[in-house]
């Protein structure tokens, strides 16, 4: 039940908090930061192991933070408790701090929340809710929640794509930005396979290009592998025929390779499980760092782009053609 | 124009410098060690530069291209900030790296250059592009910059796959030591380089915090209204530094604070502050507003020079315990040296935005701590509603409004207003309203020198000076120069760890104001 919490007494625990804040910080003073919401919803179960994640995010996306804690049940039920977190930079004796609000709901009382939430919104600044929990989009009783965002931004790795996924992501598009973590994990790779095409030598050759393969790992193709079809699809001209190849089985499905080829044209990546890569483009061969990116690394990208990622939306109309 | 690159998405890529070749001259020197190639290996880190991405160094001294790799190597694990050394992008990044030694007036050193630049074209495809790096003494510059014309290295031939490539030519400072000299500077720069080729670095423009300034006051509605004679009663500017000479004493002998901060850092932040609004953030656009801005300083007559700055030294003192020696005291400094250490100066910008308001700079060293800042004080409240509900409040109880913009250490803005005490009473207290840039945000910005360095190896000379500029700033201390070497001061006249000499507080007495402390 909705009336099991009151946003009232939340927001006046949160003017106490400051207060309380304010009184420990022996003179120097809290600086208090917020540059939108981020709702984040999770599942119950491995909620506390986020706490970090969400520290080092607010450092550079100060927030009014509210984690929406669902935990299996049919009974509706709703819990709350407000908490700072705070940090001192270094070389500074005044302590920054950010709100978070956490909430803890049944699957069942999942049609409540939205209430609450939105009377938490910090006022007049953007809204921005990560689900961590596979599926959501779809479920009806959730739709009310993702209308409070302005960007929903949710994680496909280690689900098989399923077109009814896609077109909700897409369905999603319209009225609000949308994300998928998955297409984040892409950055690195898209931008050095862009690096290498500034160079006049290799971009006046592109027409030669044939092939596109993409290979991957795992029992089903990661959504990662099928964004990047979907990219190198819309960027690449129509000629160019674009396979996703799989090459082995791997507890985890993973993008390994990508390779263009065609004429006098060769460009390869291809990054190891142990994150070791090699990038070669013709005769040119280079070890660019592909470390495996965290959630609070992912995260911060997705947080700084606050416009419409037209790349994204390109890649995901393909990627929805090649599903199909 | 060849094809546009279809990869590109500049929502998540940043500026992408394209294939070319760096050349530093001076490349065994502090500056090249301490900055510019700890900047580009951070640049390479991130990703920044091409693969092919080459870089030839230049000194003097006799070494293989592994020895200064090497040499390279152990600058960056020394001086690389608030980042990790990576093996493998060293590895990647050191392989570009190459070293020719050879005297800068040899006219052979100038052909090696050249058989080296087409070298690394064909095999690291650097599309005859190269950006020339004068990280030397000044007075290597002129003949390098011949050897460089004399050679026909400030020009490329047109490529099949790269029909215009690019030559620039990148100068520190000092632009000269007075008006005359840099003008004979840029006679020698213009004789082979065109002016678009050319940029003159000046840090401080590169500072993360002096571009927000830029975007503080253009990119807000609400402060602009504000930033004029009618609002703002005085602007103070200061860059006061901690530490002493450290070594550097003979150099510092012969520039001078007012030489080595004021006429190129501070008035570039003073033109930052005070510019009008371009009509766009680009490269001609916003140099026009700087330069316009800069040759509307008002140039002082020599009798009104003793008026309006002020020269200082400091002397030896005993700071926490240290002693510390005085500016006389230092290794390579005259023990009659009449050398400013410090140096204040008052300066009006004579257009009707400014006209009257009193811009104060002051910079110097061994003073109080190390802060960069500039505060814009604010006219008070027209009429005093609250003063007969304060009794006994002063001056400083009714604080005008201070807006704050800190360069450095801890970069934000802060402002001060006043707001009542709790109580039943109506006693106004200041109080401060704080942002801090890099702390809140918790991101890492990057350095001066790799903000400098991508917009010259990308061809946006935004944060670069132009000659218009640097004479004009010339022209804005020449006379308290002049008046200054025709006079001899009774060194030293303040003590380190103070906030200078008493005659700076004068200054502002005159006006009735008083030096704030950062």
């Amino acid at each position: 039940m909705a009336s099991a919490i009151r946003p009232e007494r939340i927001l006046k625990e949160l003017d106490q908090l400051w207060v309380s804040l304010g009184q420990q910080s022996e003179g120097t003073g809290v600086l208090r930061a917020c540059a939108l919401t981020l709702i984040v919803i999770t599942p119950d179960e491995g909620a506390d192991a986020l706490g970090e994640t969400l520290a080092k995010l607010m450092r550079e996306h100060p927030s009014r933070l509210v984690v929406l804690r669902v935990r299996p049940g049919s009974e509706a039920s709703l819990t709350e408790r407000v908490l700072a977190q705070c940090w001192m930079p270094f070389g500074s004796r005044q302590q920054i701090c950010c709100e978070q609000i956490e909430i803890t709901t049944t699957e069942a009382g999942l049609k409540d929340v939205p209430a609450v939430v939105r009377a938490l919104e910090a006022p007049d600044l953007p809204v921005v809710i990560w689900t961590r929990i596979h599926g959501l989009l779809l479920r009806t009783e959730c739709a009310p929640l993702l209308q409070l965002a302005d960007k929903v931004i949710v994680d496909s790795q280690g689900y098989p794509h399923t077109r009814e996924k896609l077109a909700a992501i897409r369905a999603t598009l319209p009225a609000r930005l949308v994300a998928d973590l998955e297409w984040t994990r892409l950055t690195r790779w898209r931008h050095m396979l862009s690096q290498e095409f500034d160079n006049p030598a290799h971009l006046s050759r592109l027409h030669e290009l044939q092939t596109a393969t993409i290979g991957y790992d795992g029992s089903f193709v990661p959504m990662r592998a099928l964004y990047l079809a979907g990219w190198l699809r819309s960027t690449l001209p129509p000629h160019v025929a674009i396979t996703l190849e799989r090459s082995g089985d791997a507890p985890t499905p993973r993008l390994h390779t990508v390779t263009l080829d065609g004429g006098s044209l060769h460009f390869h990546i291809n990054v190891e499980p142990t994150r070791a890569s090699e990038m070669r483009i013709c005769s040119q061969q280079a070890h660019p760092p592909m470390p495996a990116l965290n959630d609070d690394e992912l995260m911060r990208e997705e947080l700084g782009v606050t416009s419409r990622d037209a790349a994204f939306e390109a890649s995901l109309a393909y990627a929805e053609e090649i599903a199909a | 124009m060849g094809p546009n690159n279809p990869f590109h998405d500049p929502l998540r890529f940043e500026r992408q410098v394209k294939p070319c070749s760096l050349v530093i001259f001076g490349a065994n020197g502090d500056l090249t060690k301490r900055k510019l190639i700890p900047a580009l290996y951070r640049l390479a880190f991130e990703r920044r530069l091409p693969s092919g991405f080459s870089i030839i160094g230049n000194s003097r001294t006799e070494m293989s291209d592994d020895a200064y790799r090497e040499k390279m190597r152990q600058s960056v694990i020394q001086f690389l900030e608030e980042s990790p050394f990576d093996e493998s992008v060293w590895r990647d990044f050191a392989a570009g790296l190459f070293y020719i030694s050879g005297d800068l007036r040899d006219p052979n050193l100038y052909s090696r250059l050249a058989a080296k630049l087409a070298e690394l074209d064909q095999t690291r495809l650097t599309g005859s592009n190269a950006l020339f790096y004068l990280s030397t003494q000044p007075s290597h510059y002129a003949p390098v910059i011949e050897g460089l014309g004399a050679a026909g290295l400030q020009h490329a031939a047109p490529t099949a796959t790269n029909p215009s490539p690019w030559r620039r030519l990148v100068v520190e400072k000092p632009f000269g030591h007075d008006l005359a000299s840099s003008r004979e500077l840029d006679t020698a720069v213009h004789r082979v380089f065109h002016e678009d080729a050319v940029y003159r670095i000046d840090h401080y423009l590169g500072k993360e915090t002096v571009q927000n300034i830029l975007a503080f006051r253009f990119g807000n509605g609400i402060f602009e209204p504000l930033w004029d004679r009618r609002y703002v009663n005085h602007v103070q500017i200061t860059a006061a530094e901690s530490i002493g000479v450290e070594g550097r004493g003979g150099y510092y002998e012969e520039a001078g604070a007012l030489r080595d901060m004021i006429q190129n850092h501070l008035l570039q932040i003073l033109a930052t502050v005070a510019m009008e609004p371009p009509a766009l953030f680009e490269a001609t656009a916003v140099r026009d507003e700087r330069a316009k801005l800069l040759r509307s300083i008002r140039i002082l007559k020599p009798g009104e020079v003793p008026t309006h700055a002020v020269k200082g030294q400091y002397g030896p003192a005993d700071v926490g315990g240290q002693s510390l020696p005085g500016f006389r005291q230092e290794q390579g400094v005259s023990p009659n040296s009449q050398t400013d250490t410090y140096a204040a100066v008052t300066f009006f910008i004579d257009n009707w935005r400014w006209a009257g308001v009193p811009f104060y700079v002051r910079s110097g060293k061994r003073l109080a701590k190390r802060v960069t800042d500039i505060a814009i004080s604010f006219n008070p409240a027209p009429h005093r509603v609250f003063a007969d509900s304060a009794p006994g409040a002063g001056p400083a109880d009714l604080a005008p409004n201070l807006l704050i913009l800190r360069v450095q250490p801890e970069e934000g803005i802060s402002l001060r207003f006043l707001s009542k005490q709790p109580g039943s009473g109506m006693q106004l207290r200041p109080v401060s309203m704080d942002f801090k840039y890099g702390s809140s945000f918790g991101m890492r910005s990057p350095t001066a020198y790799e903000t400098l360095l991508v917009d010259a190896l990308t061809g946006d000379a935004t944060l670069y000076s132009r000659q218009d500029m640097v004479e004009a700033s010339w022209q804005a201390v020449h006379p308290i120069l002049e008046v200054w070497n025709n006079t001899t001061f009774d060194f030293p006249n303040y003590a380190s760890g103070s906030w200078g000499p008493a005659s700076s507080d004068d200054m502002l007495a005159l006006r009735g104001h008083t030096w704030r402390v950062p």
